[in-house]
């Protein structure tokens, strides 16, 4: 269990001082997908560095499996982070120092010996499916496979929770996708709690179980990603829900149908139903001398293009008869 | 015309110019590196910030780095030559030549650590690692290249600073050179001991070049 208690972080300069994070409470249960969201500058990240002390709150407390994190002395500090793994949007391997190397640097940092290390470093160069690339260099290897490097060298010491700061930001969907995949196996196969950073809602949407909003340092928004994502609340949470849904290659148009068109309303149907969009009718668009109705159609560019060549040979079929 | 050159002379200043260029070599990085690292953790938000050293460490270096090399090696020289109680010259070159190479190489190590992102420091942080941890398997491997290239150099400009203190005492090429070749007039001296030097300066250069690109795999 991961918790917050009236946790705020402020950044004190010369002139200003930012709070980053602003009173925030919050309860991260053990085992689980938690998904904190948020625009650029909410806070996320330096909510995220708290949990292992690479920033200190300003004020509150921050636990880990009941250890005020906060209070730790640097010594305790330093072990207690060998049991929590971090990954990050720029991978921040270290170059000089081969995939294996690379993978075995933390265990080296809680000196296991060299027999152990390497088995260990085998297993897990096998479980994020690098085997083959164990002895290139980073700068060898594609964005998704550089992560992979990432996961495995945050699980090097068996660690009871991973953060993820924007952990698949920096790569394409395809390669997101199986990022994500990976990180939910290595949630379910060993109940490791995941903490993750996003501005995408799609990654929030995939793995997370629960979820919270941030937006100027505070948490305006939380429960599990269901109730959030069918029910948002706030308006920052219903901005993110919907720009997800025009996310990617998603586009939103709004086309219109003559009423007298709508004598032919099941074939026109019948010939939309084919093509994977989502239609809403706008209310309110009806008068006497422009009897139309208007549609919002959401979906891939080209099924709309579709829908919008149905609709309007429907028009010029409407006005031949 | 080459019958004119003391070859004899020629082998003992080179090996004297050699002497003094490996040994403040090895002590600029002996010094240098140190000090470029504290130069680098002691700043605002790195691993061990501490402003009045910083700026302690930043004064000193910049002081050595602003006299001219010829003053230091004028002022120095007679000093070493008092502490060292030597009766060799090229040892005693030695002192001066540190001191105005060893800041300029910490300045080069300073750029070289400044120029890792400091993320990967970060995520070693967030392993548990302690500071000598990232100072020795993060900082110093992450920047060896740079750090390389800092000391090949280092190394030529030791060459030919080692030329300019030979003429006071320390022996060497240069002072061959000036005595041998230049006072004497004796045109063919001067002109081996200027290629010898030459030469000495590629060969750094070119074995810096390649240790640097060989190890960066960037
Ligand atoms: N070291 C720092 N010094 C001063 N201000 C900081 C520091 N770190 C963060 N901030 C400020 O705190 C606020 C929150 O930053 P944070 O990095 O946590 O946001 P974020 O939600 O992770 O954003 P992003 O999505 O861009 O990564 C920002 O306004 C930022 O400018
Ligand atoms: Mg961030």
């Amino acid at each position: 269990m991961i918790q917050f208690h009236h946790v705020s972080k402020r950044y004190e300069d010369k002139q200003k001082s930012t709070i980053a994070v602003d009173r925030v409470s919050l309860a991260i249960p053990e085992g689980t997908i938690y998904g904190i969201i948020g625009f650029s500058g909410a806070g996320k990240s330096t909510l995220l560095r708290m949990i292992n002390g690479l920033e200190k709150p300003s004020e509150g407390q921050v636990f880990v499996a009941d250890q005020e994190i906060s209070q730790l002395a640097d010594t305790q500090l330093r072990s207690r982070r060998q049991k929590m793994g971090m990954i990050f949007q720029h991978f921040h391997l270290l170059w000089s120092r081969t995939v294996r190397e690379n993978i075995a640097f933390p265990l080296e940092i809680a000196d296991v010996d060299p027999a152990t290390l390497n088995k260990k470093v085998d297993y897990l160069l096998e479980r994020v499916g690098l085997t083959e690339k164990a002895d290139d260099y980073p700068s060898q290897l594609s964005g998704g496979q550089k992560q992979r490097v990432g996961i495995a060298r945050a699980l090097a010491n068996d660690p009871s929770v991973l953060l993820c700061d924007e952990a698949t930001s920096a790569l394409d969907p395809e390669t997101t996708r199986s990022i994500l995949k990976l990180l939910q196996e290595i949630n379910q196969e060993l109940g490791i709690t995941l903490v993750i950073v996003t501005h995408e809602m799609s990654v929030v949407q995939s793995i997370c179980r629960q979820m919270s909003v941030m937006d100027h340092g505070k948490v305006i928004e939380e429960g599990t990603v269901e109730e959030l994502f069918s029910n948002p609340k706030h308006p920052i949470t219903k901005r993110l829900v919907t720009n997800e849904l025009k996310s990617v290659d998603h586009v939103e148009e709004v086309l219109s149908i003559h009423l007298y068109d709508l004598r032919n309303w099941n074939s026109i149907q019948q010939l939309i139903s084919r093509h994977p969009v989502h239609l809403q009718i706008l209310p309110g668009n009806l008068n006497v001398h422009q009897p139309v109705i208007s549609f919002r159609v959401q979906g891939k560019s080209e099924d709309i293009t579709a829908v919008k060549s149905i609709l309007q040979s429907a028009n010029e079929e409407g006005l031949s008869c | 015309m080459l019958a004119d050159v003391d070859w004899a002379l020629i082998g003992q200043a080179s090996l004297e110019t050699l002497y003094m260029v490996s040994i403040s070599t090895l002590f600029a990085a002996l010094f240098g590196i140190p000090l470029g690292v504290l130069l680098v953790i002691t700043e605002k938000g790195h691993l061990w910030e501490q402003p009045l050293i910083q700026s302690t460490l930043s004064l000193i270096v910049n002081i050595f780095r602003a006299v001219p090399f010829i003053v230091l090696v004028l002022f120095l020289f007679p000093v070493a030559n008092f502490i060292l109680n030597t009766s060799l010259g090229s040892t005693a070159a030695t002192i001066p030549l540190i001191a105005g190479s060893a800041p300029f190489f910490a300045r080069m190590v300073e750029t070289a650590i400044r120029e890792i992102d400091r993320g990967v420091m970060e995520a070693a942080q967030s392993m548990g690692a302690s500071h000598f941890t990232i100072i020795r398997k993060v900082l110093l491997p992450e920047a060896l290249p740079s750090i390389i290239s800092g000391l090949t150099v280092t190394c030529v400009s030791l060459i030919s600073f080692s030329a300019m203190a030979g003429i006071v005492g320390g022996g060497g090429l240069g002072d061959a050179a000036y005595r041998f070749g230049f006072q004497a007039y004796n045109d063919s001296m001067l002109f081996i001991c200027g290629i010898i030097l030459i030469i000495l300066v590629q060969l750094v250069q070119g074995i810096g070049d390649w240790m640097s690109k060989h190890i960066d795999k960037r």
